[in-house]
């Protein structure tokens, strides 16, 4: 899923400052998962916005709705009446939702309530952890099921680099896998070692964000 | 074994001479003058010099700069190379730069994640934006398509070749350890020519990963120089076995370094019989001695271990 | 003064944490210098987030969460995370410039009315100093 985090309260208020009416709108898909952008979250969010304003000498009504998806068009489609009726809007989904609002109703200013931080899974209850970047060039195949682009925090195909800390840990943080690790040791219980000897080319990063805006062009799916 | 580049390094090297690198750490600032003093206090004391590049991530003098500047003073430099900061047009529009002012010899490494720079006492730039875009294996083959065929990256042709004499680090000791010959078998495979090793304390664990190599066959065609951190007190000694990963201090030697009345002139004792002993150890071409922020306590330390004069290699 | 500020404090206990079962406290008492209301929660694991966060913004002083001791819980672990939510709770009320201590939470055993009456009057004086909720009768 897409993981997102609650901006610092003060930076949304900051926005609102000035604003009457204003919508806080979540979704119930990946950041209601991730609980940062469900319904639960913007109806915690929504009283604490209006104690902060009050707080800051500006009160203003703050209502709430909670999309099924807000990155897409047909769900978005429903706040249509909800949005003649506020002066801006926060959102609690992931970038693409802030961006579906914000096209759909460009004449209505649409803060985000939480920066989108990664694709990750749920480890354990309460710990989400990254586990791809959309580089375009899967090599999970290669890897054992184990990303070393999302999960090694230098990217790197050849691994382990020399910074592996003892217990396997990665050297920018004592809780991190080194992923080089994980991997050699799947290996090594499927008696696979041999695969990690080959040297892995450099990477061509061209099919994700590296190359440009992304673009996917399905001819036999256009009307 | 013809030279493949000639260097200082190289030559020494391949005539069979126990090889001697330093290393230079250039200054958090533009000033010239700091490497060149350092460039004075350590003539005639090396083989060669490695200029780090931004290690631990804190901001310093480029290598490349460094490495010119050693070179103008006539030591002959190691480019150190990282692959945290540059993607792969920065990387061989750098190399061919370094080419051109005359640096021969490169050592590839990945380097400290710039989280690493936030660590210490600096404030750092952890919030910099990753590169990482090749590892440091693939940046050996780049250099070794530079030299070797003229060739970049992506199949392109550079007018004429680039020819470093090419260096890879290697941690014997990190984890998963099973794993870590064949990585510098793959390094080698790359390219490597020489290795410069993370830090040795345990001698017997370092050499019992050695003695792996040897039997791969790696130490005939790559120079591993084993690299040596001058201890200053026991106190860093602890830091080290905590926290830089590979580094295997045994506790003896921490006792020993807490025992001694003169922490640094212990320091010095324990290098030097550090180097007597690693150069005892079969496929050990030579050792690399990092002094940080102590650059004054290696002539001594060369002097002791009986490696002076350097050697001045033929042609 | 005549209009002496009188915080209100509202009491969420877990059943278990009292002595007699047959005397719950309920409703709005009047103790020394402070109003305090008894609600008594199924468990305190039932109270999330969002419910802390919105009982400061109806207006009372103080909310103080008695739940019972940590290894007695009926669901064996609601006390502990609830303590976790509160914990959470506090932060964003601090965060939003109300003050953290509007929530609290004490664990409770075998207590008599009396003493969750006095567990209400030392919240009501860990709130005075914070002064009257601003939200207090303001329209939603
Ligand atoms: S290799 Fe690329 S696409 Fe595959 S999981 Fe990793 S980041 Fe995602
Ligand atoms: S320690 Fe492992 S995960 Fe971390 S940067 Fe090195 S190889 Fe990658």
């Amino acid at each position: 899923m897409i993981v997102a985090e609650w901006k610092p309260i003060p930076e949304v208020v900051e926005k609102l400052r000035g604003h009457k009416k204003v919508l806080v709108v979540g979704c119930a898909t990946c950041v209601a998962e991730c609980a940062a952008g469900g319904e639960r979250e913007v109806e915690t969010l929504a009283p604490l916005l209006r104690m902060a304003m009050i707080k800051d000498s500006n009160p203003i009504e703050v209502c709430t709705n909670t999309l099924e998806r807000q990155c897409e068009w047909e769900f978005v489609e429903g706040l249509a009446p909800t949005i003649m009726e506020v002066d801006a809007v926060v959102s609690l989904a992931c970038g693409i939702g802030v961006q579906a609002l914000a096209e759909r109703f460009s004449e209505v200013p649409i803060y985000p309530g939480v920066n989108t931080t990664a694709l990750a899974i749920r480890e354990e209850p309460g710990l989400w952890a990254a586990r791809c970047v959309a580089c375009g060039d899967c090599v999970l195949g290669e890897t054992l099921g184990l990303c070393p682009i999302a999960r090694c925090a230098k990217s790197i195909l050849n691994g382990p680099c020399g910074g592996t800390r003892d217990g396997g840990k990665c050297e920018i943080d004592e809780n991190i896998d080194c992923i080089w690790h994980l991997i050699y040791e799947r290996a090594q219980a499927r008696g696979k070692v041999d695969a990690l000897l080959e040297i892995k080319k450099t990477k061509d990063w061209s099919n994700s964000d590296h190359g440009g805006p992304k673009r996917i062009l399905r001819e036999d799916l256009r009307l | 074994m013809s030279l493949r580049v000639g260097s200082r390094l190289e030559r020494v090297l391949s005539e069979g001479h126990f090889a001697v690198t330093v290393e230079v750490g250039p200054p958090r600032g533009p000033n010239a003058d700091a490497v060149r003093e350092k460039a004075k206090l350590l003539k005639g004391l090396a083989d060669a010099y490695n200029v780090t590049d931004n290690q631990t991530a804190v901001v310093r003098m480029s290598s490349i700069a460094g490495a010119k500047i050693l070179l103008d003073e006539g030591l002959e430099p190691v480019m150190q190379m990282t692959c945290r900061d540059r993607n792969r047009i920065a990387i061989q529009s750098d190399l061919l730069g370094a080419w051109a002012m005359g640096i021969r010899n490169c050592l590839c490494i990945s380097g400290d994640h710039q989280k690493a720079s936030a660590r210490g006492k600096l404030k750092g730039h952890p919030g910099s934006k990753k590169v990482y875009d090749v590892d440091s294996i693939q940046l050996l083959s780049i250099m070794k398509g530079l030299r070797d065929e003229a060739v970049q990256d992506g199949g392109d042709s550079i007018t004429e070749p680039a020819s470093f004499f090419i260096g890879a680090a290697w941690t014997p000791l990190g984890p998963p350890q099973e794993f870590r010959a064949f990585r510098l078998a793959k390094k080698v495979a790359a390219g490597a020519d020489f290795i410069q090793t993370q830090a040795v304390y345990d001698v017997p664990k370092f050499a019992a990963q050695v003695e792996k190599a040897l039997e791969m066959g790696l130490t005939d065609k790559a120079a591993i120089l084993a690299g040596i951190i001058v201890p200053r007190s026991a106190n860093m000694l602890k830091y080290m076995n905590k926290s830089v990963p590979g580094v295997v201090v045994p506790e003896k030697a921490i006792e020993r370094m807490q025992a001694a009345s003169d922490q640094r002139s212990e320091g010095i004792k324990i290098t030097v019989e550090l180097i007597n002993e690693v150069r005892q150890i079969p496929g050990i071409k030579g050792v690399h001695l990092q002094a940080i922020e102590a650059e004054e306590m290696l002539p001594d330390i060369i002097e002791q271990a009986g490696l002076l004069p350097r050697p001045e290699p033929q042609q | 003064m005549s209009d002496r500020f009188e915080p209100e404090i509202l009491v969420l206990y877990c059943g278990r944490a009292l002595a007699d079962h047959n005397h719950l406290p309920e409703g709005t008492k009047q103790g020394a210098g402070f109003k305090v209301r008894f609600v008594m929660m199924p468990c305190s694991s039932k109270i999330e987030t969002r419910d802390l966060v919105k009982l400061i913004e109806q207006g009372v002083e103080g909310v103080l969460m008695v739940p019972c001791l940590e290894n007695k819980c009926q669901f064996l672990v609601g006390n502990v995370r609830a303590e976790k939510r509160m914990k959470y709770a506090r932060a964003l009320l601090d965060e939003v410039g109300m003050g953290a201590d509007r929530l609290s939470m004490a664990q409770g055993w075998n207590l008599s009315s009396e003493e969750l009456m006095a567990l209400a009057d030392e919240r009501a004086s860990a709130v005075r100093p914070l002064g009257r909720n601003p939200l207090k009768g303001v329209k939603l």
